[in-house]
């Protein structure tokens, strides 16, 4: 059958041409400057698209997916890329629903090493040269539902796992308050906000004992240190869902708070301010470079997004959330620790982009970036 | 001579119709009508993997901007407003067929790509009892049975079939980890069980009166697979639905016909998951009614109107069962107004508690060369025993299409948006047929397509400063592209062939964004549309021995709107050999072995879902009268 052999064998022809028929080649971005900063791309949920992207602020050039580009197609960072932190030469790429951490060489970003039997991992903090802390919120569910029924699993702690660092194993765990979310050294402390609860777990490093609890306002968030050594607390506000998730209820919610306190004795001299309305949840708090400018993000409770605030540390009053800085619909925050430039992010999943501003919140420029931009790492 | 009904497809002058070969079909019954799109059609099919998700995208557009019709009725999910193929088993459709392009002046609301028709077949008079029953068994736990068995005595005709499948696809493959490629074994893909039953009966009533009764009841319960690498719950999901279907066609004379037709459908469809638990209930009532007549001897004029009602049962609603309504009237009319040339005007005026989009197709066709009798029904591909003559149709049409706001957009708490307008689009296309004779027993039949639309209003869940995620009428759409395909027929002697082969090229653009809060720029390619998809099958029969051949080839997928990540290209091979015992009498055995993904080739066709290598599938088949 002529037919039939010249069919097949056009058909065999075809094949490594449509395979080789990618995305244009010119899209390849040339290597960037010394300075850098990495935008870490969340990705959607259940999708394993969360990326880090590398921009390169001199010569404004964005590479996509740096992890894949670099370690080869196929080789995916993960589900809900969360976090990204920096110490020692290598980066933790805190991969939360993959559950692991991903180190990296930088600025390359080659694939080094991985953490594994994490639960929900967060946020990373390197305490010393060869101890990481990372929060997990675990699994606090009594039970899931299997086959119909629902059925009673094994709760796994909320707390910190402690990964060695030159094997990248997990050694030990510290037991903190729900839902820990960033974590901080300050003042020769480890300071993790308990954002299930309304209070800070304080960590000796050297021992990996919990020194203290201190009480701040409802779900804390995220922490800056000023330049009077003072550690600033943003406290969201507990967030209350009506029933069957179709909501918030105002009535229950509570306004989010900011304290500041000494590092060094957390509990004696804080502050505590709240804010006016309980509409918008302050989160994400960042410094500018000479540390006396807070910036933070306004959010709304349901869909996670909001403008930029700002506030000075000596400032009397607290800004009205819903007056922001910056207006917009942003997901992720960072300010260079060079220039001051505001880096913001938008959490739309479908087109993503960030956006920069100079410090007096006139704005620059914007590129495109990965799905859902939830935060900067600004790398020398 | 009986009448035959006047399919709505005759009015789809200027249109062009894929059918996929019956004979193809029903070998491969046990399957579901994603395998059989993808293998056999020029429908892009978004496949999560075997007996998980697959929906289809035609000429670029979304999932739900494909009408997909079973005997004439709109079956898509009103919930999601589209179809998972996957739940769609090949073995209660006779004929399947796609029409390309939009067509929503024919076939309503969702016909923007185009439409999916599933029909159970016509019904046969007078003949023997025949029928058929299929064992199959296969790699990765693929176990199957599937039955068929029709008669007609008198005035009455009945047919039934019935498919049964369940398959572990507890397949390996590949995951590039931080210690280079590791080989795991999917699991949490199962497919726990999947049957169909398809009865139906016609009666003819009178002179020229046909009743049909038909019922298509499908279950499907599978695990729903987390995508590779996320640490995703367990998640399982059972999908059923009952469609009952009755009708009365009226064909007294060639001139005037009417018919009426009345469905329920029932669409269970109850997902969970560690978290979550989703449970939703769809009741669909649905009335058409429709008067044909003959204006002179070469016009066709078709008035008909439809309704349909919506309960839905959803937790997730803003109110745990609602209704809703929607109603279309329309006017098809044709003409061959000399011999060669065909006409067509259609118009379709739908009420949706929306908006009310107008939409009308016009449709040309002329016989360039070799102008043959001016019969509206679709030209048979069958060799042909005339003498050799080429046969060329110059066609073209627009149209304007439009999509139904599903419920789950205009319901969903938190987030569904009441007002949302329906999605519209405004598309042409033009083509050649080319009909060649090659020799008396031989035929050859090319047709080439270019086609353009743009859809507005396009619709995508996106946040606002409301602080809701909600779907918006964002922007408009631009699609073009091209269509190319071969068709041989060979039947000489003992030798019985079939040979086709289709290309697409496909484009599909954001254009304009019409709404401020859309966050995709302008000029960017849709995700999941790949520009270059072609198929190629082989169906050869001499003798005892049938010999089938599928190859596709599919290109890059970007991943989403940043059309920065995408999956590359693959390309797939699979093959059939039959051997066709005759036993005593009218009964026949066949021994069938199909394999798919011959050179195990590793893809994704969906991220993060591996697809399966090379598979084997074995079936055993004893015919009776076929």
């Amino acid at each position: 059958m002529k037919i039939t052999n010249s069919l097949l064998a056009s058909l065999l022809l075809t094949l490594p041409l449509l395979n080789s028929c990618t995305p244009k080649e010119d899209e390849k971005l040339p290597e960037p400057a010394a300075s850098r900063v990495f935008v870490v791309n969340e990705g959607l949920f259940g999708s394993n698209s969360g990326t880090v992207s590398r921009f390169d602020p001199t010569a404004k050039t964005v590479t996509p997916d740096l992890f894949q580009s670099v370690n080869g197609t196929g080789r995916t960072l993960g589900d809900v890329v969360q976090n990204l932190a920096v110490a020692g030469g290598r980066g933790y790429v805190v991969v939360n629903n993959s559950n692991k951490i991903e180190a990296v060489s930088l600025p390359d970003f080659r694939s080094v090493g991985v953490v594994r039997g994490l639960h929900s991992p967060r946020y990373f903090l390197a305490v010393s040269a060869t101890r990481g802390y990372v929060t997990q919120w675990g699994r606090d569910t009594s039970s899931v539902v299997r086959n119909n029924r629902r059925v009673p699993i094994a709760g796994v702690r909320a707390g910190i796992k402690i990964i060695d660092l030159a094997t990248n194993a997990v050694t030990d765990s510290i037991a903190t308050g729900p839902l820990p979310e960033r974590l901080t050294l300050a003042g020769g402390r480890v300071f993790v906000a308990n954002s299930g609860g309304n209070t800070l777990t304080v960590i000796d490093p050297a021992t990996n004992r919990v020194t203290a609890t201190v009480p701040v306002g409802d779900a804390p968030n995220s922490f800056a240190l000023d330049k009077n050594a003072r550690l600033w607390v943003l406290c969201g506000g507990q967030v209350q869902y009506s029933a069957n998730n179709t909501g918030i209820d105002y009535a229950t919610t509570t306004p989010g708070s900011l304290y500041s306190l000494d590092p060094g004795n957390p509990t004696a001299g804080a502050t505590a301010r709240t804010f006016a309305s309980n509409r918008l949840v302050p989160t994400d708090l960042q410094i500018n470079p000479i540390r006396d400018q807070l910036y933070f993000r306004a959010i709304d409770g349901f869909s996670y997004l909001g403008g930029v605030c700002r506030l000075g540390i000596a400032d009397a009053t607290l800004p009205d959330l819903s007056m922001p800085f910056i207006t917009g619909l942003f997901y992720g925050l960072g300010i260079d620790p060079s220039t001051g430039v505001i880096y913001a992010g938008t959490g739309n999943f479908a087109a993503d982009k960030f956006v920069r501003h100079r410090p007096d919140g006139t704005k620059i420029d914007e590129y495109g970036a990965g799905l859902g931009v939830n935060g900067f790492v600004f790398f020398e | 001579m009986r009448v035959q009904a006047v399919r709505p497809a005759s009015f789809a002058v200027g249109s062009r119709v894929e059918t996929l070969d019956s004979a193809a079909l029903s070998l491969g019954r046990g399957g579901t009508l994603a395998d059989a799109l993808a293998a056999r059609s020029t429908a892009y099919v978004r496949s999560y993997g075997p007996g998980q998700l697959a929906t289809i995208s035609l000429r670029g557009t979304s999932a739900s901007q494909t009408a997909v019709l079973w005997n004439g009725l709109n079956i898509q999910l009103p919930t999601l407003g589209q179809n998972d193929f996957g739940v769609l088993p090949l073995a209660a459709n006779a004929e399947v067929s796609i029409q390309p392009g939009p067509a929503a002046a024919l076939y309503g609301s969702g016909a923007v790509g185009g439409a999916v028709l599933l029909r159970t077949g016509a019904p046969v008079f007078g003949r023997a009892p025949a029928g058929s029953v299929q064992l199959d068994g296969g790699s990765f736990g693929l176990r199957g049975a599937s039955a068929a068995a029709s008669g007609g005595r008198g005035r009455m005709a009945a047919r039934v079939t019935g498919s049964y499948r369940q398959a572990t696809n507890n397949y390996p493959y590949v995951v590039r980890e931080f210690e280079g490629p590791v080989r795991r074994t999917l699991t949490g893909a199962a497919l726990r069980h999947q049957w169909s039953l398809a009865p139906d009966v016609a009666l003819r009533v009178g002179a020229g009166g046909l009743l049909t009764a038909a019922a298509w009841l499908t279950d499907t319960d599978r695990d729903i697979q987390p995508a590779v690498g996320t640490a995703g719950p367990a998640a399982r999901q059972r999908d059923q639905s009952r469609r009952l279907l009755l009708g009365y066609h009226h064909l007294g004379t060639a001139s005037r016909q009417w018919a009426v037709r009345g469905a329920w459908f029932e669409d269970v469809l109850n997902y969970h998951d560690g978290l979550i638990v989703s449970n939703s209930r769809v009741r669909t009532t649905q009335g058409q009614a429709e008067y044909t007549a003959a204006l002179g001897p070469a016009a066709t004029l078709r008035l008909g109107a439809e309704i349909q009602h919506f309960v839905a049962e959803l937790n997730e609603y803003t109110r745990p069962v609602l209704a809703e309504n929607r109603a279309a009237a329309f006017a098809l009319f044709r003409a061959a107004p000399r011999p060669g040339l065909r006409l067509s005007a259609n118009l379709r005026q739908a009420l949706l508690p929306q908006g009310n989009p107008l939409c009308p197709i016009l449709g040309v066709e002329w016989e360039v060369v070799g102008s043959k009798s001016d019969s509206l029904e679709a030209v048979s591909t069958h060799p042909s025993t005339n003498p050799p003559t080429h046969h060329l149709t110059v066609r073209a049409s627009a149209a304007r299409s439009y999509r139904a706001p599903t419920l789950n957009e205009r319901y969903w708490a938190v987030g569904g948006n009441p007002d949302l307008r329906p999605e519209t689009g405004l598309g042409a296309e033009a083509g050649l047929r080319h009909e060649w004779p090659l020799a008396r027993r031989v035929a050859l039949l090319n047709e080439l397509t270019i086609y353009t639309q743009r859809v507005d209003d396009w619709v995508q869940w996106a946040p606002g400063p409301d602080g809701l995620w909600r779907p918006r009428n964002l922007r408009q759409v631009l699609t073009y592209g091209l269509e190319a395909s071969t068709r041989l027929t060979l039947a000489a002697g003992p030798h019985r062939l079939a040979a086709r082969a289709a290309y697409a090229y496909t484009v599909a653009r954001t254009h304009r964004a019409t709404n401020a809060l859309d966050p995709v720029p302008s000029g960017r390619p849709l995700p999941y549309v790949p520009l270059h998809t072609a198929n190629a099958s082989l169906d050869y029969a001499h003798r005892r021995w049938r010999l089938g051949a599928t190859g596709s080839v599919v290109a890059y997928r970007y991943l989403d709107a940043t059309a920065t990540g995408f999956l590359p290209g693959y390309g797939l091979l699979g093959g059939s050999l039959g051997y066709a015992l005759p036993l005593p009498g009218p009964t026949q055995i066949l021994l069938l072995i199909q394999g798919s993904n011959l050179l195990s080739h590793a893809y994704d066709s969906y991220a993060g879902r591996p697809a399966p290598p090379r598979a084997l599938l074995l079936s055993l088949r004893v015919g009776f009268n076929e």
